[in-house]
């Protein structure tokens, strides 16, 4: 071995170095590649769909054994704060698509608050009750989409991929005929998230709305800064264990981008005491919200969940818990319609506002 | 052949072992805490061999 490195300096010095099998260190994209036209992949989405139906089955399994189990109090929590910008509209959407639904928690509210009665400029033909509000729900998962019966306005449920909805042949047939699409969790989830803001838009009506929340920011960063400490403490390096996020300052760009117009972004941080980590990440895991990174390592090794554990208490714990941060960001666009209110074109002020002020 | 018994709920059989053991868990914690900043491979060994001991014997097996 040492006469061949030796040989090979030689040859290196000689300028003629000719090696059967050259060991790469770098991969740098030639400057004649186009760019690709795939967006980058970051999610495994067959995972993310297994790890739902999974906590559903458990689930059943609980309640078949110790009776209701369910962990929606996070997906529940953005459901109201959704529903509360939804009733903001001056006229409530007749029909309401979600998306990633899961269970359909903001459907349930907003079922709740809004009723199935519309507002008297959508009634069809001028009669009163003519015509009902009318759901849809989309979900990837078939466990979630089904788990629950009690609806009091049966909704459509559509089985489709989270981030390529629009072949769905349903879903295609919705273009354009929506007054809105909501979406409560889930979106995070997706790696190409102006691609699936812009299929949503396709959905929708001129001047059909839609609202959104999406975890994003600082959502679960004690947890990500622990497990990092304590991979880097027993294994001398870090891996991807909670899913990269958007940050609050993108979203409106985001909505932009997508082609939505009078974007409204806001942010709302939420906090959840647990009694310790291991609480949260059986939480997380009966949520359907494991990690589901590509490439992701499959498992965490016991040393390592121990670690972080006490790493978690010593660094965010306070009184009897630890906290855990949720960032909600709640994203709401418009799809162009003709009567929207527009921006003036530049330079057609006939006032100076120097007179004014 | 008798049944082996198989843990079902791993994670909880762990979260219960480590709660009984949350002095040395919590000395491995204040170890890390210390230097948090500049955290290096088997920086906190000795507290974390003390407190793995611990939540062993509580699990009642080894790994």
């Amino acid at each position: 071995m040492r006469t061949a490195i030796a040989a090979l300096r030689s040859a290196a010095r000689l300028g003629t170095a000719r090696v059967a099998n050259p060991r790469r260190t770098y991969a740098t994209l030639s400057p004649h590649t186009p760019p690709p036209t795939t967006p980058y992949e970051v999610f495994d989405e067959p995972s993310k769909i297994r790890q739902r139906d999974r906590a559903i089955l458990r689930l059943r399994e609980h309640e078949a054994v110790a009776g209701p189990g369910v962990v929606d109090y996070l997906r529940e929590d953005i459901a109201e704060r959704l529903a509360e910008r939804v009733e903001d509209l001056r006229v409530p959407p007749g029909s309401i698509l979600e998306m990633t639904s899961h269970a359909g928690q903001v459907t349930k509210v907003l079922q709740e608050v809004l009723g199935d009665e519309l507002h008297p400029s959508q009634e069809a033909g001028g009669v009163l009750g003519a015509e009902k509000r009318k759901w849809w729900m989309v979900e990837s998962s078939d466990g979630a989409l089904h788990r629950d019966n009690d609806f009091e306005y049966p909704p459509t449920r559509i089985r489709a991929s989270m981030s390529d909805f629009l072949v769905e042949p349903e879903i295609a047939a919705l273009r354009g005929k929506l007054d809105a699409v909501v979406s409560g969790s889930g979106l995070h989830w997706i790696g190409d998230i102006v691609g699936a803001l812009t299929q949503m838009r396709h959905l929708l009506k001129p001047d059909g709305v839609f609202v959104g929340a999406v975890l994003g920011g600082d959502t679960l960063f004690e947890l990500r800064t622990s497990l990092q400490l304590a991979e880097q403490e027993r294994r001398g390096g870090i891996a991807n264990r909670v899913s990269p996020m958007i940050n609050p300052t993108d979203a409106p760009s985001l909505l932009t981008r997508a082609g939505y117009t009078l974007t409204t972004v806001d942010v709302e941080d939420v906090t959840i005491h647990y009694p310790s980590a291991w609480e949260l990440m059986s939480d997380l895991r009966d949520m359907g919200e494991s990690n589901a990174i590509l490439g992701r390592r499959a498992m965490v090794s016991r040393d390592v969940l121990l670690a972080t554990e006490a790493i978690y208490k010593e660094l965010y714990g306070v009184e009897g818990g630890v906290p855990a941060t949720f960032q909600m960001i709640f994203m709401i666009g418009w799809n162009p319609g003709p009567n929207q209110p527009k921006a003036l074109e530049r330079g057609s002020a006939q006032q100076s506002l120097k007179d004014v002020l | 052949m008798p049944t082996r018994f198989k843990d079902t709920q791993p994670l909880k059989t762990l979260a219960k072992a480590a709660t009984s053991c949350s002095a040395q868990s919590a000395a491995y914690g204040r170890c890390i805490g210390k230097s948090y900043q500049e955290v290096s491979k088997d920086m906190c060994q000795a507290e974390f061999l003390a407190f793995k001991e611990c939540v062993q014997k509580a699990v009642g097996r080894k790994w």
